[in-house]
Parts: structure tokens; C-alpha cells; sequence
């Protein structure tokens, strides 16, 4: 199943790629930024169960991480750029992964939902480093000279491909161990998890400081992308963002974080440039795109209750079924 | 690592007999929930490679007292002893290695989980690979998921329900799942099992099935057995101790208590004096 996502992402990305359309190759680094952190997040509240809101806030530690190193040493190689700002926003997550891990349900929302708002603060209240509201400014990456043909947006999205293709083969190498069954278990029955020799909350932890070093590693990339690290780019409406990417999706599904990311990405754009076609009044036209993609989201749910790629397993197991009778009665997680 | 080692190890310091490896003994516990006595000053032992009934009715204290001794609940006194050893204030999460297996009042299991991946769960051993060796996929965490799939699936063989392996619980019928709730206990080789009503929600063949599985496993290990259905209790066990209001009101062979005044009374929700039946003197002995 994770092949047949990636083979379709990489196809699409083959096929879509136009050096001569600069939206769409940023809307491809959109897709990988965000397919990255909804894949950490899934696997925290899909495979773990447990909730976050504040996503959005660690990308923006993993952003601000980036901008700070590149303003101390310009030209430091982008993959050791990255892996400080994975560490730095992972060893991040352990402290707010363990606050996570004693609270439950609406407290953990809550308590997420504070670091989603309060850390933006915290860029504007140390505007000498973080550069205030204004944020600090992220150089673009350039090709090297011997591909110096390649537009950097274009040379953008294939070295962003590179740290989402080896997070997706981690994540999926790491749950189908018993780390996956252990998240899953937690999920599924603390008490139970417990007895069977589980220690509960270390494993929740562990879950939130890999999303967290997802987030931060998401956080990077988009801070490449959009060559700027500033509160406004980590707004709460980036958290519900990513936990909509992960729902449609398809909940604790590694290949839907990769759809989840792609609909988050494409579809809001593809809303605005029919929206563009109609002449409608303007009051009505600037509100239209947000009520058209949460009216998409609801259908999509209603349509798809195991988000779209709990429809992929769906659809596969009806053919498989009208081949062999009696095959599997329930979607599997991955 | 053999978890059955540790439990052998623990009951070796005091010799063989009643404190053997996997035995079990609670001296003087008691629990309070804010004012309600949910245990006082219990006492009782489960000697090793024997079936001890615990049995009394709802809201006795019989699955507090399995608390108690799985971590989740501090006594406010006394002592838990495993295989000779002070146990108290061990965490829940330790059992399994200790080699303590409990199953839960109810079914307790992953829903989420295939039942293969249930019982691999509980077939955890102390020398596993770490973090890294699994995220990066080395061969050493397939090799171990390799042995956990197999202990897995022999343990579903000996239980005949490996046909359902790769189902969710589930959809399964609910003896069926009780029998993974078993396989999921058994399969850490335990030295020490507590069941917490193992025969509720079962027909009366299934019930038959559970007396000649138990009876089957006396000879690996010591049971704790918490049932309401005195049928397999009298059928399996060789003592059983009468819990009411939090209090042992008896211990003895199964049929000598059955016929206790205290216990009759205890069932009717009568006026109850605590009373020893005499089979506890040679109990102790
Ligand atoms: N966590 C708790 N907090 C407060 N009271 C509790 C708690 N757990 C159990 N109790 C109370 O302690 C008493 C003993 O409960 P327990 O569950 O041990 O009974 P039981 O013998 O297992 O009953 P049953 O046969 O119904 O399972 C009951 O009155 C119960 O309400
Ligand atoms: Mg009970």
C-alpha cells in the first residue's frame, strides 16, 4: 500500500513538474512539507490516540531553528540544517510530550491548543533573535553550479522529496515493529497495555518526540519554501490544517498523510481558481473557498468515514474479495 | 531471556513449598477509597502450582485485590509476596517480566490489533532490539518480530484457535476472544496467572474447555482464580478463599466452603461474622 502511494506521488510530481510554472512546483514542496508533519501526527493521534493541536507550533520551531542556523553559517549544508532543526524541535517535544502523556481527551487538546497559540508569542517577545513580527528571512536554496539550468523552486521541490521519502521509510519500518503494536495498544487500552509489559506513558512520549521531530523537519522545509520564518506562518489554522490532512487521509495511515497532504494543498487552490472563473461579488467571492473546502471536508468524511485511504483499502479488498472469497473484513492500520 | 526464570529465580530464596517459584501470598493488605473499606486486613496465599479460587460477591474486593498486586492500587498495609519476595510497589508494566500474567474482568483486549498481534504483544522478552534498529529496519528487529510471530501462533495452536489469527477481536464470538485474552496471558510463559472471571460470558462446553485448559496448566505455573461461577471452581480448585465486604470470611476445599454458614449468608446479602472453616489450619501448613 505505501508503495503504491509513493509510486503515484512520484509519478504525479514526474508528470507535474513544469519548470516554467512556479506555483506549481511550490505547491509540490507544500505537498512534502505537509505530507511530512501529517505522517508524524498521524502516528501520534492516529496510532497512539493522542491529540495535538500545537503541530503547527513545532513546524514553527523547526522553521525558526533553520532561519537561526542559516543566519550564524549561510552556506551549512541543507541536510545538517534540517537534522538541527528535526533535533531541536524533537528534544522540544520531550518536554511537551511529557506533559502530553499525563493528560487525556479535552485536556490534551486544550494544553496543545495553548502551545499553538502561545508560541508564536514567544518569536515576538524575542524579536533581537527571531527577528519579531516581521520573522527572519530563510535564503533560498540554490542548485549547484553544474545543475545551475534547474530553477531553484524546481531544484526545491526534488531536495525536498529526499527527507520525505526517508521519513516515510522510517515511520513505516518503525510501525509494523512492536513500537507500531505498542502505540496502537495504548490507543486501544492503557490498563491492558500496562499488563502486558508496556511502560505507558514512556511509549507516549516517544510517540510525541517522533511527530515533534516530524513537525520540525516539516517546520524546515517549509521554511526553505517560503524563505521565511515568522509567527504568521504558524498560525492555529496550520494545526487544524495538518489534523485535517491526517483525517481525510485516513487516520494512523502512513499513505494517507500522502493524500491528506495533497488535498490540503491542491484542493483550497483549485477552490480559488474556479471561484476566479464565476464573477461573483467580492463579500461573497473572498469567503467562498474556506466554506467550499470544509463543505469538500465534510462530504469527503461523510463519503470516506476511514478518510481516503481507508477508501484505497476498501476498494482494494472488494476486488480482492470477488476473486477470493472471504478475504479480510477489516481495514488493517497501513 | 525465559520470563518463568526470573519467577523460578525470585522463589528460590526460600526454598520449594507453599513460597515456591510463582507463589503467591498477601499478608494483612488493606485498601480504602476515602471511606469505603474496599479491602481489610486480607490475607491469603496462592502456594505454588496450585488453582486458588477467590471468590465472594459483586463489590467484595476481588478484583481490588488484583490490583493490589499487579501495581495499580498502593495498599494503605501489607505486604505482597511473589515466590517469597516483597513485591509491594512493583508497576504494573514490570509484571510481565516478573513473570506475573493477568487477564481482565471483561475481555481487556486490543481492538485494534489482529489477534496474532494481540497475543504478540504479550509474548514481550527482556533482550529486545531498541528504538533505532527498528526505525531503520536492521535485521535483528525482523528476527525478533520473526520469534514473536511464531510464540505468537504456537500459542494459538495449543489454544486451537489459530484460524482466526490475522481477525480482528472483535468481530469474533465473545468466547473466542476470551480464549485470546487467555492465549495473550499465556503466551509470556508465565509463573504466576490471575484471572479475573475467565468463565463469564462462556456456554457451559466452553466452560468445560477452560476447567481441562486450567487444570492442564497447573503443572507450569500457580493460578488465581476470581469466578462467580462456582461450578469451575469446585472443579478446578483445590482451596478457595471467600471474600465479602472487602473481609476473608473463609478459606477451604471448595466443598467444605460452599456449605459455610458465613458464605451462604454472604450470597444472600445476610449479616455476616467472619469464620475460619477448618481446612485453613493444614492450608497454612
Ligand atoms: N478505583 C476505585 N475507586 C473507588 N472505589 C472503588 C474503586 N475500585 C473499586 N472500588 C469499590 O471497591 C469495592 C470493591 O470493588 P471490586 O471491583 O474489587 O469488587 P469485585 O469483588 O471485583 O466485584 P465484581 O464481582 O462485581 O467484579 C466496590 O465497592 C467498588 O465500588
Ligand atoms: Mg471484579
Amino acid at each position: 500500500m505505501l508503495g503504491v502511494g509513493f509510486l503515484l506521488v512520484a509519478a504525479l510530481v514526474v508528470w507535474a513538474i513544469d519548470p516554467f510554472d512556479p506555483f506549481l512546483v511550490y505547491q509540490l514542496s507544500s505537498v512534502c512539507y505537509f505530507a511530512i508533519g501529517a505522517a508524524g501526527l498521524t502516528v501520534l493521534t492516529g496510532l497512539n490516540g493522542q491529540l495535538s493541536l500545537g503541530h503547527g507550533a513545532l513546524m514553527g520551531i523547526g522553521a525558526y531553528t533553520t532561519a537561526v542556523v542559516l543566519k550564524a553559517h549561510t552556506d551549512l549544508n541543507p541536510a545538517l540544517v534540517m537534522g538541527t532543526a528535526t533535533l531541536v524541535t524533537a528534544v522540544a517535544s520531550i518536554i511537551v510530550g511529557a506533559a502530553a502523556a499525563r493528560l487525556r481527551g479535552p485536556y490534551l487538546a486544550g494544553a496543545t491548543l495553548g502551545l499553538a497559540v502561545g508560541l508564536p508569542g514567544v518569536a515576538v517577545r524575542f524579536s533581537n533573535i527571531f527577528g519579531g513580527d516581521a520573522g527572519t528571512s530563510i535564503p533560498a536554496l540554490v542548485p549547484p553550479d553544474a545543475l545551475s539550468s534547474i530553477a531553484p523552486e524546481v531544484w526545491l521541490t526534488w531536495i525536498g522529496l529526499i527527507p520525505t521519502v526517508i521519513t516515510f521509510v522510517l515511520l513505516a519500518n518503525l510501525v509494523r515493529t512492536r513500537y507500531g503494536r505498542d502505540f496502537r495498544a495504548i490507543r486501544e487500552d492503557e490498563v491492558a497495555s500496562a499488563l502486558n509489559g508496556i511502560r505507558v506513558a514512556r511509549t507516549q512520549v516517544l510517540a510525541f518526540v517522533l511527530s515533534g521531530a516530524c513537525a520540525g523537519l516539516a517546520g524546515s522545509l517549509l521554511g526553505y519554501t517560503s524563505n521565511l520564518a515568522a509567527p504568521g506562518s504558524f498560525p492555529l489554522t496550520l494545526s487544524l490544517l495538518l489534523l485535517a490532512a491526517v483525517v481525510i487521509g485516513g487516520l494512523g495511515t502512513l499513505p494517507g498523510a500522502v493524500w491528506g497532504a495533497l488535498v490540503v494543498v491542491f484542493v483550497p487552490s483549485w477552490i480559488s481558481s474556479l471561484n476566479d472563473t464565476v464573477h461573483l461579488p467580492s463579500a461573497v467571492r473572498d469567503q467562498l473557498p474556506l466554506a467550499l473546502f470544509g463543505a469538500v471536508f465534510v462530504v469527503a468524511m461523510l463519503a470516506f468515514p476511514h478518510g481516503i485511504q481507508g477508501g484505497v483499502v476498501r476498494l482494494w479488498q472488494f476486488r480482492a474479495s470477488r476473486r477470493r472469497p472471504g478475504a479480510q473484513e477489516q481495514a488493517a492500520d497501513l | 531471556m525465559d520470563v518463568s526464570a526470573i519467577g523460578a529465580a525470585a522463589g528460590s530464596r526460600t526454598g520449594p513449598g507453599a513460597l515456591g517459584p510463582g507463589s503467591l501470598e498477601v499478608r494483612s493488605l488493606s485498601v480504602r477509597f476515602g471511606g469505603l473499606v474496599a479491602l481489610d486486613d486480607v490475607s491469603l496465599e496462592v502456594p505454588a502450582g496450585e488453582i486458588v479460587g477467590i471468590i465472594g460477591p459483586n463489590g467484595a474486593g476481588k478484583t481490588s485485590l488484583f490490583n493490589v498486586v499487579s501495581g495499580f492500587l498502593r495498599p494503605q498495609a501489607g505486604e505482597i509476596l511473589y515466590g517469597g519476595r516483597r513485591i509491594n510497589g512493583v508497576r504494573p508494566h514490570e509484571l510481565n517480566s516478573l513473570g506475573i500474567a493477568r487477564t481482565l474482568q471483561g475481555l481487556g483486549l486490543w481492538r485494534g490489533l489482529t489477534v496474532l498481534e494481540n497475543v504478540m504483544v504479550g509474548a514481550r522478552r527482556a533482550k529486545r532490539p531498541g528504538f533505532a534498529s527498528a526505525l531503520l529496519g536492521f535485521s535483528r528487529s525482523d528476527r525478533y518480530e520473526a520469534v514473536l510471530t511464531g510464540l505468537a501462533r504456537d500459542q494459538l495452536r495449543l489454544l486451537g484457535i489459530e484460524r482466526f489469527a490475522d481477525r480482528y477481536p472483535g468481530v469474533l464470538p465473545y468466547g473466542v476472544q476470551k480464549w485470546v485474552s487467555l492465549a495473550r496471558a499465556l503466551v509470556s510463559r508465565p509463573a504466576l496467572l490471575l484471572l479475573d472471571e475467565p468463565a463469564s460470558g462462556l456456554t457451559a462446553t466452553e466452560i468445560k474447555e477452560l476447567a481441562d485448559l486450567l487444570r492442564s496448566l497447573r503443572a507450569q505455573m500457580s493460578i488465581a482464580l476470581v469466578e462467580h461461577r462456582l461450578d469451575l471452581i469446585m472443579n478446578v480448585c483445590e482451596r478457595v478463599h471467600v471474600l465479602d465486604f472487602g473481609r476473608v470470611i473463609a478459606s477451604g476445599p471448595p466443598e467444605r466452603v460452599q456449605k459455610d454458614k458465613a458464605v451462604t449468608d454472604a450470597y444472600l446479602g445476610e449479616e455476616l461474622t467472619p469464620t475460619v472453616v477448618e481446612g485453613e489450619a493444614d492450608a497454612r501448613g
